[in-house]
């Protein structure tokens, strides 16, 4: 689960990038994070993920307050970031050998979870070849790889299905399902409408910092009185006119 | 020079270019005052004092002139051999050139962009190593306001034609490793280049100093200033630009200057005509990484995975890094090779007496009891130089850039990543430690225990340095860029970093030499000075440097 409570941040110039907020990630459901371009939605995500440090408020990870027991609290998480183009001169497999000793991940289950990604991805064959040479998709892949071999309890998500092929967007999706039907948090951000309403249990939509709207989409119907798709309720809440 | 060229050269200054001296932290300017003020006059003093022993020698003999010619000579030398690392990071491994191959501007345009950029960088390092001496030499010959206009259009012109042939050189060899399959050899290839032109010139220079007695009694006999062109022969340029200082009276002295400017230009058109053929197809591909993609079997895991503490993991990160990141090698690992495999070399192959004389005084001094304490502190001391110089904890929080955000969210104490940073620049600094070392047993013939001692207390002098320099680069960090090559060659903090090394390398020799330490005192003196720096360093980067890296934001 996650919380927040009453946070705010701006940037250095004035910019209120998150205005206050409050909001609870259960667990046991796909939690989507929607909103415009500079919304505050990877404002946010970098609060949470111990990135930021909020100007005001509180932010808890299962439990654990991020500011206050930071490094528990970044070992609950999975945090796959919007831009894959990171550990590129290391090769794949010294990527997930990193990731795993950085997260305490014992060997035994090191090597299984290796394997079974690697297999589930059809990664096998470029493990060790440097991410330099991997295609975006494959980048975006190999770093989810290594967010979930620590099997993370809460597993946060910035923008995850850019540059995916369908077949590994469609995996995706399935391993998000797989987490929190085993009771675990997700949380992630996206723009693309159409993924959110056919995944999401539960959505929150926030605009120029603020949360406009959380609950799921039904609600959302309820809540503007129309029967319309997301797409048109999504525009109508955050349109500043 | 036509208009898309000075587009491009102003693009790529303004794109995440100066030196990464970060104004708005109060910390900056305390740096800077204390440079400006404390280290610059230092230098000056001991550059002016030098520059005056040459200039009365040489006054003696009516061959003053020779100090001008040796000041361009050797200005131009270290436009080409810093030139060479400059090109080869610029032209070929900075990342931005793959967002202008696909724009509508010719090859050369792009090369004179780049060349110009690096320009600007050699006219400060000219402006430290010749400007002084000119001025020097104005003030004692009395000379009038002419004399100074012509010295700077000579500073102006100077580091031209050493700088273009570092291109040429550059872009030639590249152009025939690009030909290959295998390009990710580039950056040894590249890397070897350097080391090999270094050591190149260590034996043309050589070779131009060798000259029999009867040759220079001839020279001194021709008249007034006649050695002053003996040294131009590696630059042929410089001829011209001695003859304009010298006679700047008289109309040749015009003539000269007109003839160096002129050579000057056209050898800059000259290059970018050669670049026009072989730039793109040496630079195309560069950032190309091959692929195998052979399979891993099943029972392949067993072999490949590994588990390492948090702390061994941070740190083979940052080694992989630097040694493959092809600019981070030739800047920061490579020059600690180059150094000493460059003394040995020439030393090993001096054919002349003087050199031969030399080697045996210092192999005696390694030997001799009453000396060894002294030589302990030198070899102390330009370990300390060696782990300062190569910048790799100076620029250990620039070379994360924007990607700065993974050290945040990773479960590892703050304190557990900045000791990974300290120890790559302390493991990096020990490879160059155990070239000093075959140098000492095998060119020097110093005694194996000595040997021993050297090893282990090299990591107080590598420590001591890399915590130097992981503070200045915590204080001003240069997050913001867009090619590997501006985290650590336009990177202010380098150069902080070798001032602090040569620092603590002054106050090493200088303990060593006034006490007269003999062995046994130097192993107790020197480790506990060295320990007393570490010890507040260590203190300073717990507390300052852990909150300060905490509240970094990139």
């Amino acid at each position: 689960m996650i919380t927040l409570e009453n946070v705010s941040k701006t940037y250095p110039g004035g910019v209120k990038a998150v205005d206050n907020v409050s909001l609870t990630v259960p667990s046991g459901e796909i939690f989507g994070f929607l909103g415009p371009n500079g919304a505050g939605k990877t404002t946010a995500i970098k609060m949470i993920t111990g990135i930021l440090r909020p100007d005001s408020g509180e932010i808890k990870v299962n439990g654990i307050d991020i500011a206050k027991n930071p490094l528990e609290a970044k070992k609950q998480i999975g945090f796959v970031p919007d831009d894959p183009n990171m550990f590129l001169r290391l090769k794949g497999i010294e990527y997930l050998n990193f990731m795993a000793d950085i997260y305490d991940v014992p060997l035994d289950e090191q090597k299984g979870r290796i394997s079974d990604l690697c297999r589930r991805f059809e990664m096998a064959d470029v493990l060790r070849d440097p991410i330099q040479s991997y295609s975006h998709g494959m980048r975006q892949k190999i770093i989810i790889m290594g967010v979930l071999l620590h099997n993370p309890s809460v597993w946060i998500l910035d923008e995850p299905m850019t540059g995916l092929d369908p077949r590994s967007s469609f995996l995706l999706k399935n391993m998000m399902r797989e987490h929190v039907e085993s009771g675990r948090t997700l949380f992630f951000s996206t723009h693309v409408l159409d993924v959110a309403e056919k995944i999401c249990d539960r959505i929150a939509i926030i605009n120029r910092g603020r949360i406009l709207f959380t609950g799921t989409i039904d609600e959302m119907r309820e809540h503007l009185s129309k029967n319309a798709s997301l797409e048109s309720m999504f525009l109508e809440l955050t349109d500043d006119e | 020079m036509n208009n898309k060229t000075w587009i491009l050269t102003r693009a790529m200054l303004k794109n995440g270019g100066g030196l990464g001296l970060n104004l708005k932290s109060k910390w900056s300017w305390v740096l800077l005052l204390l440079i400006l003020f404390v280290s610059l006059p230092i230098m000056l003093y001991g550059y002016v004092e030098i520059t005056a022993f040459f200039y009365n020698s040489l006054a003696a003999i009516g061959q003053e002139g020779v100090l001008l010619s040796w000041g361009l000579v050797i200005s131009a030398m270290m436009v080409f051999v810093f030139g060479v690392f400059h090109v080869v990071s610029n032209f070929y491994f900075a990342n931005d050139i793959e967002n202008y191959l696909p724009m509508p501007v010719r090859p050369r345009q792009i090369v004179g962009a780049k060349f110009l950029q690096i320009l600007l960088y050699e006219y400060i390092a000219v402006g430290f190593s010749f400007l002084p001496m000119l001025v020097y030499f104005g003030v004692r010959q009395g000379v009038s306001a002419l004399y100074y206009l012509y010295g700077l259009a000579v500073l102006i012109f100077l580091p031209i034609l050493p700088l273009a042939l570092a291109s040429l050189l550059v872009m030639l060899i590249m152009r025939m490793v690009n030909l290959t399959r295998y390009r990710e050899l580039l950056r040894i290839i590249g890397g070897s280049l350097a080391v090999f032109l270094a050591l190149g010139f260590s034996f043309v220079m050589q070779r131009f100093n060798e000259l029999t007695p009867e040759e220079l009694g001839e020279l001194l006999q021709s008249g007034s200033n006649s050695l002053a062109l003996m040294e131009t022969k590696l630059f042929p340029t410089v001829r011209w630009a001695v003859q304009a200082l010298l006679r700047y009276e008289i109309a040749a002295g015009l003539t000269n200057l007109l003839v160096f400017i002129g050579l000057s230009v056209l050898v800059f058109a000259a290059l970018l005509l050669i670049s026009e053929l072989v730039y793109i197809k040496g630079v195309i591909g560069i950032s190309e990484s091959g692929s195998r993609r052979h399979k891993i079997r099943e029972g392949e895991f067993g072999r490949l995975v590994k588990r390492r503490t948090a702390l061994t993991a941070c740190l083979s990160n940052e080694i992989k890094l630097l040694v493959r990141t092809p600019i981070y090698f030739i800047n920061c690992v490579l020059p600690g090779f180059i150094w000493p495999v460059f003394f040995t070399v020439s030393f090993i192959f001096a054919s002349d007496r003087s050199s031969t004389v030399m080697l045996e005084r210092l192999s005696g001094a390694l030997n001799d009891p009453n000396t060894m304490g002294k030589a302990l502190g030198i070899i102390l001391a330009l370990v300390a130089f060696l782990g300062g110089a190569n910048g790799i904890a100076a620029t250990a929080i620039s070379r994360e850039g924007q990607q700065l955000y993974i050290k945040r969210y990773i479960p590892v104490s703050y304190r557990k990543q900045l000791a990974a940073k300290l120890l790559s620049g302390v493991v990096i600094g020990y490879t160059s430690v155990i070239l000093v070392l075959v140098v000492l047993t095998a060119v020097l013939k110093a005694p194996l225990y000595f040997a021993g001692i050297v090893l282990i207390l090299s990591f107080l002098p590598l420590l001591l340095t890399s915590m130097g320099g992981l503070l200045f680069d915590l204080i001003n960090p240069k997050l913001e860029w867009d090619s590997e090559q501006k985290a650590v060659k336009q990177n202010v903090n380098v150069f902080f970093s070798i001032l602090f090394s040569v620092v603590i390398a002054i106050a090493v020799i200088a303990v060593s030499f006034a006490f007269d330490l003999s062995l046994a005192w130097a192993l107790v003196v020197l480790p506990a000075l060295l320990l007393a720096g570490c010890a507040g360093f260590y203190y300073l980067l717990s507390t300052y440097g852990v909150s300060t890296f905490k509240n970094l934001e990139g």
